[in-house]
């Protein structure tokens, strides 16, 4: 049996398992016990699923702490879960001795960093020849941050649009069509066609007027009244 | 056949593929967040701004030479500058300043270890909040651009701590190697649909 210990001023994570015969005496290619303290109020204890889930686990939600949006990871196996729990976490972590009870376990943040920086040794360590990667970690999207934004902001975009199309709709109501654009009903064309048969008939009974004030020559001397013309009197000779 | 070692081949291979700058790692928001971790650094070590650029150094003799000045374009692209730079950091840039983010981080971890941890003693521990947050908000009154509004919400004390709190708190989560991925995902937040 080959072990591993990592060690921060109050945590301690320790590793005890199976390394290749023929390698390095302090690798170790299965783990078999896993030994977790945290100062003097906390021991878990676990195997190497427990060590996967830990690592599924505390690192997203170290991840999403540092985006300011910790939330509820679960292990994949169920066994690891942690969330936050007033201004700290909770983390409940499965018992190993066969029992079905979890151990709940309040941590504060200097205690959940501890843990993410001695899990983090762990999984770049190369004497630690297990599967076990930390899974990838990509930017949030636009709609997990809307904490971030307060109520205000974020609907100060949509509202203002919405004000804006029905100032400029109600605009367009004030302002009147023209008059080559109007569309009118067939009742109303039948009525203009009348009425320009009527302007088209006084245009016809004006027209000898004007024939009649063409004709007139001044040097004939008096020419021939009209019938709407008044009679010219010939002075005196 | 052309040889790789032949300069003339070398150059023409540049003129006819020109360099051209990859999407960016980061948006808006991650260079403001990156440029005010390392002000809460500085803010953390006295020497913290002596100490990063020894630490690029360090890493970039690979890379080529990153100098003080060096240093402060690429710290200079955050929006929220007083004197900003517009032009944009490349991939590698970025990496480099979250890794050297994650390293300051681990090395101040035992005193950021004391801010987060609720065991300190609640009076003491209030009074050094108090004190971290007031040389947080002069350092940035002094080199933010104050007509900016989240410059200007930053004048709030109570909005300074919360952010101060915040700040204290991403970098204990990312301190260490394995923290620069998480670091570089939360600065990646909002760019993806």
């Amino acid at each position: 049996m080959h072990s591993i210990q990592y060690s921060l001023p109050s945590c301690r994570l320790h590793l005890l398992g199976q390394g290749a015969e023929d390698g390095d005496n302090s690798a170790i290619t299965e783990v078999k016990q896993l030994t977790l303290e945290l100062e003097d109020h906390v021991r878990l204890t676990g195997s190497q699923l427990h060590l996967e889930a830990l690592v599924q686990t505390l690192l997203p939600y170290a991840r999403h702490i540092i985006s300011g949006q910790a939330r509820e990871f679960t292990s994949a196996n169920g066994m690891v879960t942690i969330t936050p729990f007033h201004r700290g976490h909770r983390l409940r972590f499965q018992k190993d001795d066969g029992s079905q009870g979890n151990h709940d376990v309040q941590l504060d943040d200097g205690e959940l960093a501890n843990m993410v920086r001695c899990l983090d040794a762990a999984i770049l360590d190369p004497r630690l020849q297990v599967d076990i990667t930390a899974p990838p970690m990509q930017g949030l999207r636009e709609r997990e941050l809307r904490n971030r934004l307060p109520l205000g902001r974020r609907l100060a975009a949509p509202v203002g649009g919405l004000v804006l199309t029905m100032a400029l709709v109600g605009l367009g109501f004030l302002i009147p069509v023209p008059e080559r654009f109007r569309v009118t009903d067939p009742t109303d064309s039948e009525a203009q066609q009348e009425g320009d048969a009527a302007v088209e008939l006084i245009e016809e009974q004006s027209l000898p007027i004007e024939l009649n004030a063409e004709t007139i020559n001044p040097e004939e001397g008096a020419a021939t009244p009209g019938p709407s013309t008044p009679p010219n009197p010939s002075p005196e000779p | 056949m052309a040889d790789p070692k032949d300069p003339i081949q070398r150059q023409q291979d540049h003129a006819g593929s020109p360099k051209r700058p990859g999407p960016p790692l980061i948006g808006r928001h991650g260079l403001q967040q990156l440029d005010l971790l390392m002000i809460t650094i500085e803010v953390l070590d006295l020497r913290g701004s002596a100490s990063m650029v020894a630490l690029l150094q360090q890493r970039n003799t690979a890379m080529g030479a990153a100098d003080r000045v060096e240093f402060w374009k690429w710290r200079a692209t955050n929006p929220l500058r007083r004197t900003m730079q517009r032009n944009r950091l490349e991939q590698a840039q970025v990496r480099t300043m979250v890794g050297l983010v994650c390293d300051m981080a681990a090395h101040l971890y035992p005193v950021l270890h004391q801010f987060i941890s609720v065991r300190e003693d609640q009076s003491l521990a209030e009074a050094r909040w108090t004190q971290l947050t007031k040389r947080l908000q002069n350092l940035i009154r002094q080199r933010m651009n104050p007509k900016r509004a989240a410059i200007q919400k930053f004048g709030d004390d109570e909005h300074a701590l919360a952010m101060t709190r915040q700040m204290v708190r991403t970098l204990a989560f990312s301190a260490g190697p394995g923290g620069e991925q998480r670091l570089l995902a939360s600065l990646q937040d909002g760019m993806r649909r």
